[in-house]
């Protein structure tokens, strides 16, 4: 079952009260991720409520190539940083920032490995962090939406990034977690980590996802 | 040991290998190198499409011989 932070669920648990400014449209939603439960390193998966054109073309290639519509909906991965804080790949390169901007128009989940402790969960995101500025690869987007036409599931070539410093969202997390524990997200041909793959993977498991109310 | 080819490798010290026999994916970084005393992949001309042999303990690499010749 999968613990999602659904915006139209009006349901809350405790306060937050916000320690420095928050966007108008968060405020005016009223209700904050409860973050106490999450930890640095956590998988940050998103799918928009509204998706645009990008985000809609990977949850299609995402179906297409193999993977359950609960999971192919994830179209967008980061990882936690703490204090509501991500670091992700956007077509603007990789980049730290709050959370906010998904509050309220996407559902959030949030996945860790369990057998990782929090140290470990430290260290993988400086390895994301040490990304920062690094390009985003749409050429492997590009890539990863042809090879959906023959399934993620069988993928002889590997993943591929047409320039150095270069990386996509998914990446720069089951990167950042090979590096920490020496394990590769899908030991089997092909597992190409990509968000709905992310979603899925038995290795990592839900944390629990929750609203605060912020304080009035 | 078990025999594979380079996929992938990153210049701040990760690598990728697909098993030869059945294609597995293993992930290593570049300590798990013989011999290895910080040179950058290039200098150690670690590329896809390399030749490696490796060991895996416990289902993680436990170290990397690359061969001299390019797959």
């Amino acid at each position: 079952m999968q613990h999602v932070l659904d915006p139209l669920d009006p349901t809350t648990h405790g306060t937050w009260r916000p320690t420095g400014p928050i966007p108008a449209s968060v405020r005016a939603l009223g209700r904050f991720p409860d973050v106490r439960a999450w930890r640095a390193g956590d998988l940050v998966l998103v799918s928009a409520l509204a998706p645009e054109f990008l985000s809609r073309r990977i949850v299609l290639a995402q179906e297409r190539g193999g993977f359950a519509p609960i999971d192919a909906r994830w179209h967008h991965a980061a990882v936690y940083l703490g204090d509501g804080r991500i670091c992700e790949a956007t077509l603007g390169g990789v980049q730290a920032r709050r959370i906010d901007g998904y509050i309220g128009t996407h559902l959030i989940r949030v996945r860790r490995d369990p057998l990782i402790t929090e140290t470990e969960g430290y260290d993988i995101a400086v390895h994301a962090l040490f990304r920062m500025r690094w390009y985003y690869s749409v050429w492997t987007i590009v890539r990863m939406l042809l090879q959906s036409w023959r399934g993620f599931y069988d993928d002889p070539v590997g993943l591929r990034f047409a320039a150095r410093h270069s990386v996509i969202c998914s990446i720069l997390y089951a990167d950042a977690y090979s590096l920490v524990t020496q394990r590769v997200l899908g030991n089997a041909a092909g597992a190409t980590p990509t968000p709905a793959f992310l979603s899925s993977t038995p290795a990592l498991t839900d944390v629990a996802c929750r609203w605060s109310a912020i304080v009035p | 040991m078990r025999s594979g080819i380079i996929t992938r490798v990153e210049d701040f010290g990760l690598g990728f290998i697909r098993t030869a026999d059945n294609g597995a994916l293993y992930v290593f970084t570049f300590d798990k190198i013989a011999g290895y005393r910080g040179e950058s992949a290039r200098a150690l001309d670690l590329r896809a499409g390399r030749h490696v042999t490796f060991a895996v303990e416990d289902g993680r690499v436990r170290d990397v011989h690359i061969h001299s010749h390019a797959a």
